[in-house]
């Protein structure tokens, strides 16, 4: 029995891993947010991977304090290629990052060995009053 | 205090960081302007400013443009009580013609203030204006809709 | 690292000066961005008046009303605080003249001086708020000019129409004040 479990294994699993060329990636994608020298508040971007297969599996929040729960996302983005991403906090502008503050951590699996590029968009940042102002936003892979 | 000769040196006219800090949150008063508030004011200005059709001055005699101009503002003041228009989305507080996060951080910011606020918040439509709204605005924003990823 | 940026700002970046030259183009999308610039500033300032969210709201309508008025042909000579602040000033008076609160004196518009300490304040600017409560009236407007709207001696001069000389003793002579209180003293201090 133990065998014929073990063939069957193998079976299943060699279209994973079994050829190099597909094996899955899990990379860990820092997405950061520059205000500048003014207080961030609130921010959302849209994140998405462009030219390979992508699964995004996970989402954390970011390094600051005041963004460091997971941001508000549509769970319909988990094992898709897209997703918006958005948060904001409450806290005084004495409490809230300024300058080039990583906001979010995205968890995405790629196949194969080409690297992902992703586009990303800045749909909305503000100060702690609500008012948009001016800030890029900027990814990075986390090195392994 | 009675006024005085003005100080010679400008430094004595300065505040240190601290005391301005101070001034602006003893001074700090955030206040909901309704979106039907903001309605009324542009509409007064539409009408205020886009020079008129050839044609409809042709229409009016000149007489009457001055006393239309007054009641139409007058009319549009009473606008403040009437419902939000429908061009703009009930989630978009901040009225800027689309619905994102700064929908929901302003409504965040105005339940940190506290006090009683308009029905019209209620955006998940259970009667209250609370928390659940912010995050019911904040899952629409980030709401993927029907496009899906390849 | 992999980049790619995108900055996205939907402010309107004109001047003010630019805006009311639309204006008086008939460009209400111009007057648009110009009142969201303008509106909260105002309102606070209503507020600041009247001590009354409805009232406060009233004057900003009014305000934005007397202004529209003024076109085609507006000439802004100063900043718009500037050119505002005697307008809602004034709107405020008699805002709160209609509603019967207050008895109609310049003087009894208290700015500041009757409002509670907002409990979520921190208890400097509750002591700073309570000794600004025994400066002169005049004396805390100029206070809140120069360091909550951040306007210049000369902009205010203009605002509330007075000598840039008067400006200056007012505002030396409520930090003398507020030097010199135990409760605030700690402010001047390094």
């Amino acid at each position: 029995m133990k065998c014929w479990l073990a063939i069957l294994f193998c079976a299943l699993a060699t279209p994973l891993f079994g050829q190099q060329a597909a094996a899955p990636h899990f990379r860990a994608i820092e997405v950061y947010v520059d205000s500048g020298n003014l207080p961030l508040a609130a921010y959302q971007v849209q994140f998405s991977v462009t030219n390979v297969t992508a699964r995004i599996v996970g989402i954390e929040g970011g390094q600051h304090k005041a963004f460091r729960e997971p941001p508000f996302y549509d769970p319909k983005a988990m094992q898709g290629e897209r997703v918006i991403i958005a948060a904001f906090s409450t806290e005084t502008p004495g409490h809230l990052p300024s300058g080039k503050t990583r906001v979010a951590t995205i968890h995405i699996m790629t196949i194969g060995e080409t690297r992902p590029a992703f586009e990303l968009k800045l749909q909305a940042a503000a100060d702690p009053a609500g008012k948009r102002i001016s800030a890029t936003v900027t990814c990075g892979e986390k090195p392994q | 205090m009675s006024d005085s000769l003005p100080p010679d040196s400008e430094q004595d006219l300065e505040a240190p960081a601290r005391l301005v800090a101070a001034f602006k949150e003893g001074a700090r008063r955030e206040i909901f302007v309704p979106a039907t508030v903001d309605d009324a004011i542009l509409k007064a200005a539409r009408l205020q400013l886009r020079p008129p059709n050839k044609s409809s001055v042709a229409r009016w005699p000149r007489w009457m443009l001055w006393p239309a101009l007054a009641g139409a503002c007058a009319i549009v003041a009473f606008v403040i009580r009437m419902e939000r228009p429908a061009q703009f989305a009930r989630e978009d507080l901040n009225r800027d013609g689309k619905v994102d996060i700064l929908d929901s951080f302003k409504l965040a910011r105005e339940l940190k203030i506290g006090g009683s606020l308009p029905a019209y918040l209620d955006a998940n439509g259970d009667g209250v204006v609370d928390a659940r709204d912010v995050n019911a605005i904040a899952s629409r924003a980030v709401a993927l809709g029907k496009e899906r990823p390849q | 690292m992999d980049e790619h940026t995108d900055s996205k700002n939907a402010v309107d970046r004109r001047t003010d000066l630019q805006l009311i030259a639309g204006m008086n183009g008939g460009d209400d999308r111009a007057f648009e961005a110009l009142y969201f610039r303008h509106r909260d500033w105002v309102t606070s300032l209503a507020f600041r008046f009247t001590s009354d969210e409805s009232l406060a709201l009233d004057v900003l309508q009014e305000t934005f009303l007397y202004f529209l008025k003024k076109f085609p042909g507006f000439t802004l000579t100063a900043q718009m605080k500037t050119f505002l602040y005697p307008v809602v000033k004034n709107l405020s008076i008699a805002a709160r003249r209609k509603a019967e609160r207050h008895q109609s004196t310049e003087s009894e518009l208290e700015v500041l001086a009757n409002q509670p300490a907002e409990q979520s304040m921190r208890i400097e600017a509750k002591e700073l708020t309570a000794v600004m409560a025994g400066l002169s009236e005049e004396q805390r407007e100029v206070l809140l000019l120069r360091f909550v709207d951040g306007l210049s001696l000369a902009e205010i001069a203009a605002a509330m129409e007075i000598p840039l000389g008067t400006v200056k003793s007012r505002l030396h002579n409520a930090l003398t004040a507020l030097r010199k209180d135990p409760r605030t003293k700690s402010f001047f201090e390094e």
